[in-house]
C-alpha cells in the first residue's frame, strides 16, 4: 500500500520534473482547490520551453555528449574569422543533435523522427564547422543538411555523436554500434565479459578482424555487433583537436611530394574547416577488413538510413524510449524499472504516434512516481527524488533571478589560441563550475548522475544559496514591493515578528511550495533563524538574505 | 564579524601549526590510495617483461615491447630485464630511470599483479570493472567502499582527486575536487569567482559568517527531520533524508578542517600527479578522509606512437616515489594499500601508427601493507593472462584467471573491508595478502 503525495507535493514533484522548477503560487492554488487540476497543467508544462529544456538534459545524459572537460575543436580558421570563441564552439557542436531532438518533441512529432529525419539541425557555429547551408536571416536553429553525402537519419548522422562517441583503429566502430544498441535498445553488449581462449594469431591485423567471425569466443556478440557497426564505415574514426591544429600548421595542403600524411587515411585537407568527418569513398571499407557488411540483427541493411528506420521499428526501440525517459524523470537505473511499467509506458508511447510528451505525461502522472512512500507491501516507488544541477539552475534563477555566472579565463586565452569561454554558467559547467559536484555527469569521466545527497553538492548548494539569497534581497529592496520576487511583504526595515511571520510563510509557499501558516511550527524555525541573524547583524536585511539561502538549501528544495 | 579563515587561524590556529596525526589504525583497517594511468598501460615496458619471450615449442615470442624504440647511437637507451629481490622489472635507464629508482627503495613494500583478466576491450566496461569489481559504472569503486566503511569517524570517507573515481550509492561520504580545483570555491571564502566582464557587482552577493552557517545547519537538520513524518518509510526515503544529514555535516566538518590542505590548489588549474601525492598524504594524515583517489594526468591511450608511454612510466614511478616516501616518512606506510591500477594492457604488436590499440589483460601493482616483494600471475606469449591459484597468486595448472572481480575482492581484504556484501560469491585474489 502506497501513501500518494498531497496535490501539492505532488505538483512540485511533477513541476520540477518536466520543468526543473518550483511550481507558481498561482498553480500551487489552483490544485490546492481542485486537486484535478494537476493534470491540466502538466499538459501546459509540457509545451512549456522548460520541458524543452529538460528534454534537452534527459538526452545529453543519455548521449554523454555535453562534455566540456575534454578535447575541445579549436577556433581556428573560419571559426575564428566570425569571431567565434571556445565556449561558442563548445556550445553549438553539442546542442545540436540535442537541438535535434528537442524541436522533435515539442514540435509534437513522432519521437522516431531523432532516428530517421532527414535533415541535420545546425546553428550558424555548426554550419561554419562543417560547411552546411544555413540561412543568416532565419531562426538561430535551422533544419538543414550534410552536403557529403552521408546518408540521414537524425542524429545518428550527426558529427558531434561521433566525435564524441570515437573509433579506434582496431575497433572498427564496434563502441559506436554498441553506443547504438545500448542507448536506443536498452541492449548493451560490449557490458557482457568478452574472453578469447586460446589466442588469436595476433601477427596478422586480418587474422584478428577474421577472428571475430569464426572463434567460438567472439561469434555471439560480432554476429550482432560487426553488421550494426559497419553502417559507421564513412565517418572518421575521432577528430582531435590536435589533428585540427596540425592540419593548420600544414595550411590545410598536404604536400604531396612528402609522401602521405602522418596519417594515412587523414587527409590534411579533411581537417580544416569546415571539417569533412564523413567520406563516401570510405563507406564500403568494411569489406576490405573481411568484416560483416551492414546488417541489423540478421536483416540485411544499406546504409545509415535504414539503420535509423530499423530501429525506430523494432519493438525494443518503444520499451526503451520509455525505460530513457523514466529512468531520467525517476532518477531509477534504467535496468530497475519493473517490466510492466516499461512495457505500459511503451505501449503509451506506440499508441500515441511515438509522442514523447505523452509519454512523459504517463510516467510524471503515474502512481509510481507520485506514491510518498510504501506503508505496506511492496511496491515500485520514484521515492524522494534529489535536485539535479541543471534543475537548481533553473529553479534558483526563477525564484530569485540569479544565475551563477563567472569569467574565470586566464590572462592571455585568446592568444595564440583562442580557448575562451567569457562568461560560464557554474551550475552546468564542469570545467570551471560545479555540474558534476552537484550531482550531474561530466559526460567523461563522470558518466552516471548521483541521486542523492553528498557532502560536495551540500558546498554547492550553500554557495549557490548564499548568492543567490544576497542577489534577491538586494534587488528585491531596491524596487517597490509590487514588482519584487520573494520579498513582497515586508521592507528593509520591517522587523515587526507578525509582518516577518506572514513573508515567512510566503517564502516558504513560493520556495518550497510548502502551505504553511505564520504561526505554524515551520515559520517558528524560520523565524528563529531569522530573528537571530537580526540580532547578529543588527539589521533585517541579511538576515533575510540568510533565510532564503537557508530555504534554498532546505530538504524540500533538495528533494522533491 | 570574524570570517570563517580567520576564527579557524584564532581558535584552531591550523595554519603553520605541525599537523595532528591520527595514530595507527586497528588491526587489519587500511587506508587505501588508488593510483590510475587512466587510458591504458603498456605493461611490458615495466611490469611484465616480455623481452626475448618465447612461445610454445621453443619459437620466438612475437611481443613488441619497448625495446623496438631503442636508439642503437645511446648506448644509455637500452631496456633490460633487472630483478629487484623477487620482482623482475623491464628499465631503462635513459629513458625512465624513475622505474629502476623505485624498485630499488621500494620492492620491499611492493606486489606486482600480473595477468589480470579485464573483461572487455572498451575503455569505460574495463574502468568500471577494474576499479568496482564489477561492470555496472553506478557501483562504488574500491577507493569508496574502503573510504565508506571504514572513514566514519572522519568528514570523508574517500576524497577524488582524479575525477574518476565511482562513488555510487555510497556518494554520500565522498567528495571531489572539482577538474581545475573548483572546491576551493566552497571552502575558502578568500577565494571568490570573477563576475562576467562588465558585470556591476562582485562575488559574493553575501557572505554568511560561522555564526549564520551553524544557525543554518541547525535550521536544515531540524527540518530535515521534519520531512519524515510525510515521507519516512524505513527503507529509501529514510536513507536520502539520512544522507542529506550525514552529508551537511561532512561537508561541514571538511570545510573547516581543509582549507589549509586544500590551500596548495589554485582554482582554474588541475592538480598534477605530484601535488595529488602531497594533497592524499596530508589529507590522510591529517584526519580528513580515509582513501583518495589519485591520477597520474596523462593520456596513456597511446593508439598513436606507442612509445610515449616511456615518458608516461617516467612520472608515474617518479610520483609513486614520491608517494612511498610521504606516507613512510608520515609513519602512515603500514597502515596504508597503494593500489596502481590501469583499466587494461595494450595490444602485443604496434598498428600502423606505431601504437598499441586495447588488449583486455593488465596488470596492477599493490604498495605498502602487502606481501612485498612478490610477484603473482603471469601472462602467456601472446600476453594473455594464464590461470592461477587464487590463494598463492601463483600461476597454476588447473587454476583459474584472476579476474577483475577476484582482484577487486582481494584488494578490500587487503584493506580490511569484507568483499562479500560489494561483491557477492567472489573468490578474492589473496596472492598479495601479507602472510
Amino acid at each position: 500500500m502506497v501513501d500518494p503525495l498531497s496535490a501539492e507535493q505532488q505538483l512540485v514533484r511533477v513541476s520540477m520534473a518536466l520543468r526543473g522548477t518550483r511550481p507558481a503560487v498561482g498553480e500551487l492554488d489552483t490544485v490546492a482547490d481542485d486537486p484535478g487540476a494537476v493534470d491540466d497543467l502538466v499538459d501546459a508544462w509540457l509545451d512549456s520551453d522548460a520541458f524543452g529544456a529538460t528534454v534537452a538534459d534527459l538526452h545529453a545524459e543519455l548521449f554523454l555528449i555535453r562534455d566540456d572537460t575534454n578535447y575541445q575543436l579549436p577556433v581556428k580558421g573560419v571559426l575564428e574569422n566570425a569571431g567565434y570563441n571556445q565556449a561558442d564552439v563548445h556550445h553549438s557542436t553539442v546542442e545540436a543533435p540535442l537541438e535535434l531532438v528537442r524541436q522533435v518533441v515539442m514540435g509534437d512529432r513522432p519521437y522516431t523522427e531523432i532516428l530517421t529525419g532527414d535533415y541535420a539541425m545546425a546553428d550558424e557555429v555548426v554550419a561554419d564547422v562543417y560547411g552546411l547551408p544555413y540561412d543568416p536571416d532565419g531562426p538561430k536553429w535551422q533544419q538543414t543538411r550534410w552536403v557529403d553525402g552521408r546518408p540521414h537519419a537524425g542524429v545518428l548522422s550527426d558529427s558531434q555523436m561521433w566525435r564524441r562517441h570515437t573509433s579506434n583503429a582496431a575497433n572498427f566502430h564496434r563502441g559506436r554500434a554498441n553506443f547504438v544498441s545500448r542507448t536506443f535498445l536498452c541492449e548493451d553488449i560490449g557490458g557482457r565479459d568478452i574472453f578469447v581462449a586460446g589466442g588469436v594469431d595476433i601477427a596478422d591485423e586480418f587474422a584478428v578482424a577474421e577472428a571475430v567471425s569464426t572463434n567460438p569466443g567472439c561469434v555471439g556478440c560480432h554476429n550482432v555487433l560487426d553488421p550494426l557497426a559497419a553502417f559507421f564505415w564513412g565517418y572518421k574514426e575521432q577528430l582531435q583537436r590536435g589533428a585540427i591544429n596540425q592540419a593548420y600548421n600544414f595550411d590545410c595542403e598536404w604536400d604531396w611530394t612528402q609522401g602521405d600524411p602522418p596519417r594515412g587515411d587523414y587527409r590534411v585537407e579533411h581537417w580544416c574547416y569546415p571539417l569533412k568527418f564523413y567520406d563516401v569513398a570510405e563507406e564500403g571499407a568494411w569489406e576490405d577488413w573481411r568484416l560483416r557488411a551492414p546488417g541489423y540483427f540478421g536483416q540485411p541493411a544499406g546504409d545509415m538510413a535504414d539503420l535509423g528506420h530499423m530501429i525506430s521499428d523494432d519493438p525494443r526501440f518503444a520499451t526503451c524510449t520509455a525505460r530513457n525517459f523514466a529512468s531520467y524523470l525517476m532518477q531509477t537505473d534504467r535496468d530497475a524499472i519493473p517490466h510492466t511499467l516499461a512495457a505500459e509506458w511503451g505501449d503509451v508511447l506506440v499508441d500515441s504516434g511515438f509522442d514523447a510528451k505523452e509519454l512523459a505525461r504517463a510516467i510524471v502522472l503515474s502512481d509510481a512516481f507520485t506514491g510518498a512512500r510504501v506503508v505496506e507491501g511492496d511496491a515500485f516507488l520514484a521515492g524522494l527524488q534529489t535536485v539535479r544541477p541543471e534543475q537548481l539552475d533553473r529553479a534558483v534563477a526563477d525564484l530569485t533571478g540569479f544565475t551563477w555566472l563567472a569569467d574565470q579565463d586566464f590572462p592571455g586565452c585568446s592568444s595564440p589560441v583562442n580557448v575562451c569561454w567569457d562568461t560560464v554558467n557554474l551550475m552546468t559547467s564542469d570545467l570551471y563550475g560545479f555540474r558534476s559536484m552537484a550531482g550531474g555527469v561530466d559526460s567523461y569521466t563522470v558518466t552516471h548522475p548521483i541521486h542523492g545527497p553528498t557532502p560536495t553538492r551540500a558546498l554547492t548548494l550553500a554557495k549557490l544559496a548564499s548568492e543567490a539569497g544576497g542577489y534577491v534581497v538586494t534587488e528585491d529592496f531596491a524596487v517597490p514591493a509590487g514588482e519584487r520576487r520573494l520579498l513582497t511583504e515586508v521592507e528593509p526595515d520591517t522587523v515587526d515578528e507578525a509582518m516577518v511571520r506572514a513573508q515567512l510563510a510566503v517564502l516558504h509557499l513560493r520556495i518550497l511550495g510548502e502551505r504553511v501558516g505564520p504561526d505554524s511550527s515551520a515559520v517558528d524555525l524560520s523565524w528563529s533563524l531569522w530573528d537571530g541573524a537580526r540580532e547578529r547583524h543588527g539589521d533585517p536585511v541579511p538576515a533575510w538574505a540568510l533565510v532564503v539561502s537557508a530555504l534554498l538549501q532546505d530538504p524540500r528544495m533538495v528533494f522533491y | 564579524m570574524l570570517t570563517r579563515r580567520e576564527l579557524l587561524l584564532s581558535s584552531a590556529g591550523l595554519l603553520g601549526i605541525p599537523r595532528v596525526s591520527m595514530g595507527a589504525l586497528p588491526q587489519g583497517r587500511k587506508h587505501l590510495i588508488t593510483v590510475l594511468a587512466v587510458g591504458g598501460w603498456d605493461v611490458t615496458f615495466c611490469f611484465d617483461p616480455k623481452l626475448a619471450c618465447t612461445a610454445p615449442g621453443g619459437g620466438a615470442c612475437i611481443i613488441e615491447g619497448p625495446e623496438v624504440d631503442e636508439n642503437p647511437n645511446d648506448p644509455l637507451d637500452r631496456e633490460e630485464i633487472a630483478r629487484f629481490g623477487e620482482i623482475p622489472v623491464v628499465v631503462n635507464p635513459a629513458k625512465r630511470p624513475a622505474v629502476a629508482e623505485f624498485f630499488d627503495r621500494w620492492h620491499p613494500k611492493a606486489h606486482v599483479v600480473n595477468g589480470i583478466w579485464t573483461g572487455s576491450i572498451a575503455h569505460d566496461p574495463c574502468r568500471f570493472r577494474i576499479l568496482t569489481g564489477t561492470p555496472d559504472g553506478t557501483r562504488p569503486d574500491l577507493a569508496t567502499i574502503n573510504g565508506h566503511t571504514h572513514g566514519g569517524d572522519r568528514p570523508l570517507g574517500a576524497v577524488d582527486l582524479s575525477g574518476w573515481s565511482i562513488s555510487g550509492s555510497l556518494a554520500s561520504s565522498t567528495g571531489r575536487v572539482g577538474v581545475q580545483s573548483q572546491i576551493v570555491a566552497l571552502i575558502d571564502d578568500d577565494v571568490q569567482f570573477r563576475p562576467p566582464e562588465g558585470a556591476s557587482f562582485t562575488y559574493p552577493h553575501f557572505d554568511p559568517s560561522p555564526d549564520d552557517e551553524a544557525a543554518v545547519q541547525a535550521f536544515l537538520q531540524q527540518r530535515t527531520e521534519s520531512m519524515r513524518g510525510v515521507f519516512g518509510d524505513g527503507g529509501d526515503n529514510d536513507a536520502s533524508l539520512d544522507d542529506l544529514l550525514g552529508s551537511l555535516d561532512r561537508a561541514s566538518r571538511f570545510r573547516d578542517r581543509s582549507q589549509d590542505i586544500l590551500s596548495s590548489l589554485s582554482i582554474g588549474k588541475e592538480a598534477g600527479f605530484l601535488l595529488q601525492v602531497e594533497i592524499a598524504v596530508d589529507l590522510i594524515e591529517n584526519g580528513l578522509c580515509h582513501a583518495v583517489t589519485l591520477d597520474t594526468q596523462l593520456d596513456w591511450d597511446t593508439h598513436d606512437l606507442n612509445q610515449t608511454q616511456h615518458d608516461k612510466y617516467q612520472t608515474l614511478f617518479t610520483g609513486l616515489g614520491a608517494l612511498m616516501q610521504a606516507l613512510e616518512d608520515r609513519g602512515l606506510l603500514e597502515d596504508t594499500v597503494v593500489a596502481v591500477l590501469s583499466e587494461m594492457t595494450r595490444t602485443p604488436l604496434r598498428n600502423s601508427a606505431l601504437g598499441k590499440d586495447h588488449w583486455g589483460h593488465t596488470s596492477a601493482m599493490l604498495l605498502g601493507s602487502v606481501r612485498g616483494d612478490a610477484v603473482s600471475g603471469a601472462t602467456d606469449h601472446l600476453l594473455e593472462s594464464v590461470p592461477v591459484d587464487l590463494e598463492s597468486g601463483a600461476p597454476a595448472d588447473g587454476g583459474v584467471f584472476n579476474k577483475y572481480d577476484n582482484f577487486a575482492a582481494g584488494v578490500l581484504e587487503l584493506v580490511g573491508v569484507d568483499p562479500e556484501p560489494w561483491l557477492p560469491g567472489v573468490v578474492p585474489f589473496r596472492g598479495a595478502h601479507p602472510s
